[in-house]
């Protein structure tokens, strides 16, 4: 018996579940395409799948916290970011981008090593362990071999950093076009303080991948990306924290990010990519920190994890093996005003979740699978069935206490930088996702060359976009660089600083109170990724500050993105943007670069008349 | 660097030692040309050119060449517009047209742009040697389709309508395995310049240079 003779179906379009059967089944024509591989070709991972591996065998790889430089040689060219002086790094970092083979799992064939990229010899690279109020620079070099040279060949050797959910300046951000080749370098300057210097704007856990035009979703394949978190006076990354101000959230050993990624391998053992496939790329191995199936051993204490969907394709809804529910206290990076209790997790592509789990309640011995249920036969999407009992991501094993466990979860953390109450006076745009000729279009342009700025912004402002999903038969997790999504209305229905966005099947919202434990977490009122299901509609409310310069909002399926589901929009001066559909060779090529027919990681970022740059 | 990375999985190295790297494509004993990384999956199949050629696809027209493949159909207006921006394309690329890049344009509707239908579009576009417009059996036509464009059903109305992939470029090096893709209706410099990345190079040269980001601040008339 195959999996798909094992589903279980939930049918969620009417609220109810309904045990897979033929009588279920022939009540819905509409779910009976589900049953069958589409026409055409079929997905690589049922036509070639991956060398069998045995689960829960190898262990979890934690990544180690990346180690500041002494200095860099030579120095930064102060000159060449904005508010160099306003931020002086207090720490510097020095990073490489390198191929290595990399052991998913002891048995064969992956235990000759499949090759990778990653930074500093591994994948996903180091974490970052950064602090608000505490600028650092980053300076990357690319050393990856050649095109022909390299080992990974579906690969591009010319990269750019995008430091996810950071507020970052636009020549620091990761810009598609900022990219290096191998043999260079490129600086970025990460000023780590909260956007307006809003307290109430400050981050926890954010990401670093690789961004490069047309090839993000390869070089993430590859092995580009890692962590970066964010600490405070609050979160302090340490639960004997004497501080008042402390939470005292799990640290240490107990505080550990752990990154999804679906892999598919070749019978040799190496990763397999498909560079024709449009709609998205699925894997048939589970892996967590780049490991398959791997097992981490707890104590019987509290633990925080950090859980990144890393993509590039796959949407996860996870639970645990033995009902218990996760303490749910952050939503992509966001530190939810209190913790949430929710039996599941839904992360689209991209999404992160902090949360914490106790595992004081078992014994030595006993295990629990982090599993995930929702299916999904290709890469446009979920296809709206649930799994039982789902595809085992990790097990953790309980190992005797070592000590004691001092950390805390407070009953509240911090309030939500506010909506405001008037959003008619702010300037509203519409982005429309969809599908033509081939390409994932908004507003029914592709990306380009990255030279066209389709939304002028005025730095200080805020707009309300309105995102919204053409399509019935995909879902695209969207995301926009530099500030995040404040959420007003999904598909109409109001959200507020206390609601919490779930969703059961495909179709249907829930809204509930963040003091009652919830079936499925999705994220809360503030967020870097609003994820579109078929047909939806998200109103957003954002602001711009700070900075000036480029930036992207894309498909976080990154094969969408690659196949140029992207824009640009620019925060220019005030008074001096105009609407949107403006060309690159406008008064903004002073600002931001412009259109330009070389390496545009040339381009300017720019003097801002009658305000200074530093 | 020949790391097995991962502090947590500092055991395994030890296996990896003990066991030799597998070759992951064995060569065979043949003289035969290798085939790329692909072969698996861009179909080998009879496809017929302008110029009344019948031409093996992935044998003949991919295997270690660095190439463009885009769809088309001669009657229709997206894809007018695709070539009058490839032909431009074609400008850029000078004499490596031909000789070491390749366009091609494979026609998803083969019962109207016969070989003849497609000399007289390739004449339209002022076609150099290199660019190639290739007809087939409607089946193979399909198949070269689905593997190279379209990975979704065919009886999906949004997509027959919508999908012939008019609007879409695959771009690689066969002889890496190294594939990208690229809006049609780009800049021609754009495109064009895609080749570059994706052309084999040779070892990466020290020291490290500075690349970015650039100064904010440029002296008039003084170059970055």
């Amino acid at each position: 018996m195959n999996r798909r003779d094992a589903l279980k179906l939930t049918l969620a379009a009417a609220g109810t579940s309904l045990i897979a059967g033929e009588s279920a089944l022939a009540q819905s024509p509409e779910l009976l395409k589900f049953l069958c591989p589409p026409d055409g070709v079929s997905p690589d991972l049922v036509t070639r799948p991956s060398p069998p591996s045995r689960p829960f065998v190898a262990p979890l790889n934690v990544m180690p916290v990346k180690q500041p430089a002494p200095n860099l040689d030579p120095p930064p060219d102060p000159k060449a970011h904005q508010r160099y002086q306003e931020f002086l790094p207090k720490k510097f970092y020095e990073i490489r981008e390198t191929e290595f083979r990399w052991v998913y799992h002891p048995d064969a064939p992956y235990n000759v090593g499949s090759w990778s990229w990653g930074f500093d010899g591994i994948t996903p690279g180091p974490t970052y362990h950064a602090r608000y109020g505490e600028p650092i620079l980053v300076r990357r070099y690319n050393t990856l071999p050649k095109v022909g040279q390299s080992k990974v060949t579906f690969a591009l050797p010319r990269t750019t950093t995008h430091l996810h959910n950071g507020h970052t300046a636009s020549e620091s951000d990761g810009y598609p076009m900022d990219f290096i080749q191998a043999g260079e370098y490129w600086d970025h300057h990460y000023c780590n303080f909260p956007s307006g210097f809003d307290d109430r704007e400050k981050l926890t856990t954010l990401w670093y991948h690789d961004h490069m035009m047309d090839f993000t979703a390869a070089n993430v394949y590859a092995g580009l990306n890692g962590f970066y978190l964010l600490f405070d006076e609050n979160d302090t990354g340490d639960e004997n924290d004497s501080s008042p101000k402390a939470w005292r959230l799990p640290s240490g050993k107990y505080d550990v990010p752990l990154i999804l990624h679906d892999v598919l391998f070749d019978s040799y053992g190496q990763v397999s990519f498909n560079p024709f496939n449009t709609d998205g790329i699925l894997g048939d191995k589970f892996t967590v920190n780049r490991i398959i199936q791997p097992f981490f051993q707890v104590e019987p204490r509290k633990y925080r994890f950090r859980i990144l969907n890393g993509g590039p394709s796959r949407f996860y809804q996870l639970y645990l093996s033995t009902g218990q529910p996760f303490v749910v206290i952050s939503g992509d990076g966001n530190i939810l005003p209190k913790p949430v209790v929710a039996e599941s997790i839904y992360l689209s592509v991209a999404q992160r979740t902090d949360v914490i789990l106790d595992f004081s309640k078992y014994q030595p011995g006993e295990q629990i699978i982090l599993q995930n249920r929702l299916e999904q036969t290709n890469g446009r999407g979920p296809s709206g069935r649930m799994l039982d009992p789902g595809d085992g991501i990790m097990r953790f094993d309980v190992v005797p206490l070592t000590g004691p466990d001092n950390s805390q979860v407070p009953d509240h953390f911090r309030a939500l930088p506010p909506m405001p109450e008037d959003l008619s006076k702010f300037k509203h745009r519409v982005w429309t996702f969809d599908y033509l000729g081939g390409l994932w279009t908004i507003n029914g342009q592709t990306f380009g060359d990255g030279t066209r700025v389709d939304a002028e912004i005025e730095q200080g402002t805020g707009e309300v976009w309105i995102l919204r999903n053409n399509g019935k038969n995909w879902s695209h997790p969207i995301h926009s660089h530099f500030t995040e999504f404040l959420l007003h209305e999904v598909n109409g229905r109001l959200v507020t600083p206390e609601t919490i966005q779930s969703t059961e099947g495909r179709r249907h919202y829930e809204y509930e109170s963040a003091d009652v434990p919830i079936k499925v977490f999705m994220g809360g009122q503030r967020r870097d990724i609003a994820t579109l299901l078929p047909n939806d509609e998200i109103k957003v409310f954002m602001r711009w500050d700070d900075f000036l310069g480029k930036y992207v909002m894309h498909c976080h399926n990154v094969v969408h993105e690659d196949h140029a589901m992207m824009i640009r929009w620019d925060i220019v001066p005030k008074k001096q943007a105009r609407n949107s559909g403006s060309s690159g060779q406008s008064r903004t090529r002073a600002l931001v670069g412009g259109k330009r027919s070389n390496h545009s990681h040339r381009e300017r970022t720019a003097s801002v008349k009658g305000k200074k740059v530093t | 660097m020949n790391l097995v990375g991962g502090v947590a999985i500092a055991p395994l190295r030890s296996s990896l030692l003990l066991e030799p790297m597998q070759d992951p494509k064995p060569a065979g004993d043949c003289a035969r040309p290798l085939n790329g990384p692909y072969a698996h999956h861009i179909p080998n199949v009879v496809v017929r050119s302008h110029d009344d050629r019948n031409a093996l696809f992935y044998n003949d027209l991919i295997r270690g060449k660095t190439v463009m493949i885009n769809c088309i159909a001669t009657n229709n207006e997206q894809s007018l517009r695709a070539c009058a921006n490839l032909a431009r394309v074609q400008d850029v690329l000078g004499n490596r047209l031909g000789r070491d890049l390749f366009m091609y344009s494979i026609t998803v509707d083969p019962e109207h742009d016969t070989p003849r239908v497609l000399k007289a579009f390739a004449e339209k576009h002022r076609a150099k040697p290199g660019w190639m417009f290739l007809t087939g059996e409607r089946a193979v036509i399909e198949l070269l389709r689905s593997r190279l464009f379209s990975q979704v059903e065919h009886n999906a109305s949004h997509y027959q309508i919508e999908d012939c992939s008019l609007a879409l470029i695959r771009y690689g090096n066969e002889a890496v395995g190294l594939w990208g893709s690229v809006p049609a209706k780009n800049d021609p410099m754009s495109i064009a310049k895609r080749l570059s990345w994706i052309e084999s190079a040779g070892a990466t040269v020290r020291p490290l240079r500075r690349a970015g980001p650039p100064p904010l601040f440029t002296a008039p008339g003084k170059k970055a």
